[in-house]
């Protein structure tokens, strides 16, 4: 919850709170004050009924009993007006009368005081008491009235009846009196009651339905709040996509502007060469014909060439770079060796400007796990920028390491005590083509592309580059990279293709078989004329034959340098046709591929097939297999030296490998050890040796060791084949002294072909081989 | 006196890379793209090649795997002479069978240091044939 302000006195402070708090927590809130509004006004009106029933209850009740001691009143009334008339005119009506009149008084007392109501039956039990003693004394008195005791009668009612009536009247004229009384406040009661509820309903009602509003308002404005934040989520999301894809055009324009500088960068250098080479054509022939004078002028220019040869290959790096193109080269390195070697290669740039150069550094830096190259070229360029911009004045390389939780980082700074750079500038500093100044090209020379270049780098390699300066009193740049750079960094630098490739004939084997001729022997016409007018297509000679019988005639004679054979055929089957071919001294070597709908590759290879192609073919994969193996048997193209040492333990792979290579048309000498190995090669110069690193008694790498140190095997492209997983070590070494590795499982048997091929037959005596 | 074959179509660098080495003592031929090249290379046999990459009518790898598959001139070092400064247009170059690299614009020190090389043995042979 956001925390409220304590002061919320005005309606901006509650707006603001309101607008504050989350909107899920606020209709959380809203739909409880709704439920407790709900409840009370429940609870109010279940009250306001409880409560009048109550009192219309306890009214009804006391007008009751009120109503029972008014008629035990009248009947009091009666009883004396009837006994006195009896007295003065006695007859049997006026006695039936009056016991009537006490009968009713006695069932209305008895009717106000039941037996329930205790305190009203002890009050009432007395009251009939008395008449009792009444009833019986009037009695007495009739008697004595009929009797014509007129003396008696007056004795009587002064003695026994006036008491006993005059305690009934007063009793019951209380009674009713109270209870008429009980029953007026009972009805004033109810009244009230009523009253109170009549007038709180309304109010409790119009109170209810304003809450309700309000509430149902509040919580009308959270939902549409909410709904507005799902609203904003889903254009954010929108926004969103819609930014990924400019972005992603964004990229894409970049990579164009990228590709379009590197072609350009490209483009730029042939002219540059000419003008380098006559520029230092003219200094020598001056120099050596005496015009000393013309020297100075055409350094000049060449000083100026070098300028913008640094320019454009600058402008190539970066470009690489974010075209994605760069190439990471990560190794173990020593780094104290590496920082040793560009403070002493940097000494003399240094010096120039009358600068010192300190080091700070730990004596063992340990070992770290980078791009070197890079590396080395970031420092370079900050050293040489330090020196450049500082006169008289210090500069100190300081490298230390950087524990951190996840990781050993390197810290590298560079300091220097020279012009330094504004809060300005320095902001716009690691953006190409931006100097501090304008005149500081003029001034101090370089592209104004080196520090955009050194960011770039510093982020390739998982690093960062900041700065901190102060005009006019130096600046500190700071390095700071992985001491131990993933490998899959490398994997995932992007590599894109570029398009000025795609389209360069690159692939120079096109026109080798231009003028090659192929062999198509197949039954089948169309299928025949499908093949043929692709590979013309292709810009190959293509030849058919209809049987195997004619293809072997027709290849005695024409010589192809490649056939493509079908495996189904009436009469001559591919098979049969394979294996005369492989018997004629003069066609065996010819590369012949086999087409079929059979999947059969491996009694292919065993009856010495090149390659395999399963129908319906796959016309491009056709044409780059005739290419590739086409050279191989062209007469012409063939090399002298035709053996290959193979060194493979494994059996059945060297089988299958040695099989496939002399298919090619090459002798191979197997070998299972690596001494056996040696020991022929002591004697031996193979054109080419396929080697396996993991060998019994001497393992690959030892037999590199043997190799180097004969003589005359110094210059045997090696290629290692190997299902080992290289460490970085070995990959390096292996980088340096052989020609190819090739990971087990992850080539194919056309791809160590092409590279026996390619090695073995440029092997020369005074071969360098790729590096 | 070294014989070098020059193949390269822009004449301004042909012309001045000709003059270079012509100044530098070595005899020059040259040719204006790469079947031109492998013909000039089979006819007169130079010493060495310059072979520069981009060429029409055939381009520099297409002639260099020419020369390097050709028995009568496989023997002759080719240095691939290349305005494209990827790495891995160096591995193409040395893949058709070039001997040396260098990129444009040359440098001309290190090329001839690198021909030198590369023509040593040819001296020795020369030495033993003419004693």
């Amino acid at each position: 919850m956001t925390p409220h302000p304590i002061n919320v006195s005005t309606k901006a402070n509650w707006r603001q709170i309101f607008a504050n708090v989350p909107p899920r927590t606020g209709a959380r809130i809203a739909s409880i004050g709704l439920a407790l509004i709900l409840i009370l006004l429940a609870i109010c009106a279940i009250w306001g009924a409880v409560t009048t029933r109550n009192a219309a209850a306890r009214a009804t009740q006391a007008s009751q009993i009120s109503d029972l001691y008014q008629q035990a009143r009248f009947a009091v009334a009666e009883e004396e007006s009837l006994e006195r008339k009896y007295r003065l005119e006695p007859s049997p009506e006026v006695a039936a009368r009056y016991y009537a009149a006490a009968d009713a008084l006695v069932k209305a007392l008895e009717a106000a005081g039941p037996p329930e109501n205790l305190a009203e039956h002890a009050f009432v039990v007395d009251v009939l008491a008395a008449h009792r003693v009444y009833l019986d004394a009037t009695r007495h008195m009739f008697a004595e009235v009929d009797a014509g005791h007129a003396d008696l009668v007056i004795a009587i009612d002064n003695n026994e009846a006036d008491p006993a009536f005059s305690v009934i009247e007063t009793q019951v004229d209380q009674a009713a009196t109270t209870y008429h009384e009980q029953a007026l406040q009972a009805l004033n009661d109810l009244d009230q009651a009523e009253a109170l509820v009549f007038s709180t309903t309304p109010i409790a009602f119009a109170l209810g339905l304003i809450l309700l509003t309000l509430f149902w308002g509040i919580l009308h404005s959270l939902n549409r709040r909410l709904e507005l934040a799902g609203q904003l989520e889903t254009q954010r999301e929108i926004e969103r996509v819609k930014k990924n894809a400019e972005l992603e055009a964004a990229l894409a324009a970049n990579r164009a502007k990228s590709t379009f500088l590197a072609t350009m960068s490209h483009e730029f250098r042939t002219p540059l060469t000419a003008i380098f080479g006559y520029t230092e054509l003219m200094k020598m022939q001056a120099e050596h014909y005496g015009y000393q004078e013309l020297v100075v002028d055409i350094e000049r220019i060449w000083t100026s060439g070098k300028h913008l040869l640094a320019l454009i290959n600058d402008v190539l790096d970066l470009s690489k770079i974010e075209a994605g193109k760069a190439e990471l080269y990560i190794e173990d390195i020593n780094l104290r060796v590496l920082i040793d070697d560009l403070v002493s290669a940097n000494q003399p740039l240094v010096a120039k400007n009358g600068n010192r150069l300190t080091l700070v550094a730990a004596e063992d830096l340990g070992s770290m796990r980078t791009d070197a190259t890079k590396l080395r070229q970031v420092l370079l360029n900050l050293l040489s920028n330090a020196a450049k911009f500082t006169q008289q004045g210090e500069i100190v390389l300081g490298v230390e390491l950087d524990q951190r939780a996840d990781d050993v980082w390197v810290r590298f700074s560079i300091s220097d005590t020279g012009i330094g750079l504004s809060a300005e500038q320095s902001q716009h500093i690691f953006q190409p083509f931006i100097q501090a100044d304008a005149s500081t090209t003029r001034k101090y020379g370089g592209t104004g592309l080196g520090l955009a270049l050194c960011k770039h780098l510093c982020t390739l390699l998982g690093g960062q580059i900041t700065l901190e300066s102060t005009l006019g009193a130096g600046s500190t740049f700071v390095v700071t990279l992985p001491a131990h750079m993933a490998y899959e960094l490398t994997a995932t630098t992007a590599w894109i293709e570029y398009e000025a490739e795609e389209v360069d004939p690159f692939d120079s084997d096109a026109d080798d078989s231009a003028i090659a001729t192929v062999l198509v022997i197949d039954d089948d016409p169309q299928c025949r004329e499908i093949i043929m007018r692709h590979l013309i297509g292709q810009g190959l000679n293509v030849e058919c034959a209809a049987s195997g019988a004619e293809g072997l005639r027709l290849a005695r004679k024409l010589a192809p340098s490649a056939i493509t054979l079908d495996v189904v055929m009436p009469g001559m089957d591919g098979w049969e046709v394979l294996t005369a071919f492989k018997a004629d001294p003069l066609l065996a070597d010819i590369p012949i591929i086999m087409l079929s709908i059979v999947d059969d590759k491996m009694q292919g290879f065993a009856l010495g097939a090149t390659d395999y192609l399963v129908k319906p073919i796959d016309r491009d994969r056709l044409v780059k297999l005739l290419q590739q193996h086409g050279r191989s048997s062209d007469s012409d193209l063939r090399p002298h030296n035709r053996t290959i040492l193979l060194v493979e333990d494994d059996a059945n792979v060297r089988a299958i490998t040695a099989r496939a290579i002399s298919a090619a048309g090459w002798q191979v000498v197997e070998v299972a050890t690596g001494r056996a190995a040696l020991d022929w090669a002591a004697t031996h110069t193979p054109a080419l040796i396929l080697l396996d690193l993991m060998l019994p008694e001497l393992d690959g790498i030892q037999v590199l060791e043997g190799l180097h140190e004969l003589p005359h095997a110094q210059h045997i492209p090696v290629v290692v084949v190997t299902a080992k997983e290289l460490t970085p070590t070995e990959r390096t070494y292996l980088h340096n002294s052989v020609a190819q590795v090739l990971q087990k499982g992850t080539y194919r048997l056309e791809d160590l072909l092409a590279t026996v091929h390619d090695l073995a037959v440029r092997q020369q005596p005074n071969q360098d081989i790729a590096s | 006196m070294h014989k070098i074959l020059v193949v390269e179509d822009d004449f301004m660098n042909r012309e001045m890379i000709s003059q270079r080495l012509t100044w530098e003592g070595y005899e020059v031929i040259v040719a204006e793209d790469g079947a031109h090249g492998v013909a000039r290379a089979i006819t007169e046999h130079p010493d060495l090649v310059l072979m520069d990459m981009g060429l029409p009518i055939m381009d520099g790898w297409q002639a260099t795997r020419r020369l390097k598959s050709a028995s009568a001139t496989r023997t002759i070092p080719v240095i691939a002479l290349t305005a494209f400064a990827l790495s891995d247009d160096r591995q193409r170059c040395f893949r058709v069978g070039c001997d040396e690299y260098e990129t444009k614009p040359v440098d001309f020190p290190r090329l001839l240091s690198k021909m030198q090389q590369l023509l040593q043995p040819v001296i020795l042979k020369e030495d033993y044939s003419s004693s």
